[in-house]
């Protein structure tokens, strides 16, 4: 019985947690740029916290998620509470924007990176905790540059963080390819 | 539109068909791989 709920259990932990770190820190991130940069909409808000809680969204976190899984749909889905910006109100809307939008990729990245080298010191942890903790590492490698790729596809219209910035930056391109972006 | 196609319709007339159409999803694991290498080679793990 125990070996029955221990074996999901203990694979739910090396995937939940990495997925959520990666959340929090991915949009805390914007808001805290965003108020480096003259923003303070999410810092009174109280989005500029590591506390999961205020990210997280009962249903396109949690709810829609489960529900994909459980009805093994072939198409997982998801989404956080996006963190309210105000353009109008970083000092130089231009360079800020894109320092706003790319924070949360940048922190993925960069948590990405952090996981990479704490490979390293695992040589030092005891049998009975060492395999679990690598296995969160690698799968706080894997989500975190997936959600960094993934706010970076570009869509029209999109509110996803950098993919605004993309998108900008393929139709400025496509002006001299003669391409299309929208096709994506 | 294209984006409903692109990210639905394709990958389930794929699994009908027993082709993997998911065209996305394939973009997406080929870039994720590139950069986890990438990183993994930048910490010295390779």
């Amino acid at each position: 019985m125990f070996q029955q709920i221990a074996a999901p259990l203990y694979t739910a932990s090396t995937w939940v947690i990495p997925l959520v770190i990666a959340i929090t820190f991915h949009e805390a991130s914007h808001g805290y740029v965003a108020r480096l940069c003259g923003d303070d909409t999410a810092w009174r808000l109280g989005r500029v916290s590591l506390n999961p809680l205020k990210h997280i969204d009962p249903f396109g976190t949690v709810l829609l998620p489960a529900l994909l899984l459980v009805m093994r749909s072939p198409i997982l889905f998801g989404y956080a509470k996006p963190v309210p910006v105000n353009f109008q109100a970083l000092r130089n809307p231009r360079r800020d924007s894109i320092l706003v939008a790319g924070a949360g990729p940048a922190m993925n990245l960069a948590l990405a990176t952090l996981a990479a080298l704490a490979f390293h010191p695992l040589i030092l942890l005891p049998d009975t905790v060492g395999p679990w903790v690598a296995e969160n590492l690698k799968n706080t490698l894997v989500i975190n540059v997936l959600l960094a790729i993934l706010t970076c596809c570009p869509c029209r219209r999109s509110t996803v963080d950098a993919s605004r910035w993309v998108y900008s930056r393929m139709r400025w391109r496509s002006h001299w390819l003669g391409w299309n972006p929208t096709a994506l | 539109m294209i984006l409903i196609v692109v990210l639905f319709i394709l990958p389930m007339l794929g699994a009908q068909l027993g082709i993997d159409l998911n065209v996305v999803w394939q973009l997406v694991q080929r870039s994720t791989k590139v950069i986890i290498d990438a990183i993994l080679w930048l910490t010295g793990n390779t």
